[in-house]
């Protein structure tokens, strides 16, 4: 069972972390919203928008990948 | 000969001039949490620093100026391009895990350690180039400057800068990355104001201070643009504290500034454009920066 390093207590899930279209966000893998980081502006056309890499997501909040 | 040179030294006559810290950085206090809820907009240079901006260009080299072109908004601090924050960046594959734990140099000690803090908060900032749009462009060659503020090198023979960076993303390379300029002038890191022999930039890629380090896998590097082959790091962003993230520390000889009274010491980020779809993947970091005179 994989731990936390920062809480190392939490739950941990597989999890995709992405630009999506107006947010920095995680998603699960079937691409519900776990947690939004920030929101960007940066235009519709962008080349980063959809760019994305495999995470784990803790019950704290933190990713990691 | 022998009893005069004896006689000198041994009166004191011979002796090395002291060190001193003339400036050191470390972007502690200072900015947000550039991957937290909401827009970032918490950037803060340290006093009398300056970046150029859609409204402040600067002289790269040359006729050359800069091109980062961001509307200004909030607090009037950029959020792309040259800012302060700590965590990592918001993008995925680029960027540290967070900022430089071990600080400056200062006269009495030499920082050896570069592990970097896992998220941290704003004691740990650092200093960063954002490369999101519109900071990277797939087409077109992106530059933009962060500088000190005025500096007195008059009273020096030589002068040393270190600082630590980190260069992690996929898109670093091209001969292309970040160079340090010295000039006489608070808005141009052209040659044609350079403070000593070399010190400023002459195209994209050559012309200001050789930078020196030791590569993570021990490997001694001399160049004027970091990140010019490529990153210097295969790790960063959201992974788990490594040696594969620690910071690198980088050193320059600044002497042929030394005896200039007004010097400005200019960051320039020459942003790849080399094709492919990831070039916001250049988030180039600095952090500790330390200038010694002697």
């Amino acid at each position: 069972m994989e731990t936390c390093i920062r809480c190392n207590e939490g739950t941990m899930q597989d999890a995709i972390y992405r630009c999506g279209s107006v947010n920095y966000e995680v998603v699960d893998l079937n691409g519900n919203v776990l947690k939004t980081f920030s929101t960007h502006n940066l235009p519709a056309d962008d080349d980063e928008i959809g760019s994305n890499n495999a995470c784990k997501l803790c019950s704290c909040g933190k990713r990691w990948s | 000969m022998l009893g005069l040179g004896s006689s000198l030294i041994s009166s004191g006559a011979v002796s090395e001039p002291s060190r001193v810290l003339i400036a050191s950085y470390d972007f502690s206090g200072l900015g947000g949490d550039m991957d937290a809820p909401g827009n970032y907009d918490d950037s803060e240079l340290p006093a009398n620093w300056a970046t150029s901006t859609n409204s402040t260009a600067f002289t790269m080299y040359g006729s050359t100026a800069t091109n980062v072109n961001e509307t200004i908004a909030g607090n009037g601090n950029p959020t792309k391009g040259w800012l302060v924050g700590f965590d990592t960046t918001a993008s995925t594959s680029t960027g540290p895990i967070g900022g430089h734990i071990g600080g400056p140099d200062t006269l009495s000690t030499v920082v050896t350690e570069g592990t970097a803090i896992d998220e941290g908060d704003a004691t740990n900032s650092y200093l960063v180039y954002e490369s999101s749009t519109p900071a990277s462009n797939a087409a077109i060659v992106r530059r933009q400057i962060v500088r000190t503020g005025e500096l007195d090198f008059s009273s020096y023979e030589s002068i040393e800068l270190t600082f630590w960076f980190h260069a992690y993303g996929a898109f670093f390379g091209n001969n292309l990355g970040g160079g340090v300029a010295v000039t006489t002038s608070a808005t141009s890191a052209s040659s044609a104001a350079q403070a000593g022999s070399g010190l400023g930039f002459t195209s994209d890629t050559a012309g200001g201070a050789t930078l020196g380090y030791t590569a993570l896998d021990g490997s001694s590097v001399s160049t004027v643009r970091l990140g010019h082959a490529g990153q210097t790091h295969a790790s960063g962003d959201a992974h788990t504290q490594t040696h594969a993230n620690d910071w690198i520390k980088a050193t320059a000889d600044l002497s042929a500034a030394a005896g200039q009274s007004s010097v400005y010491i200019h960051f320039g980020m020459f942003v790849n454009s080399g094709g492919g779809s990831v070039p916001f993947t250049q988030d180039l970091a600095i952090d500790s920066i330390a200038i010694i005179g002697q």
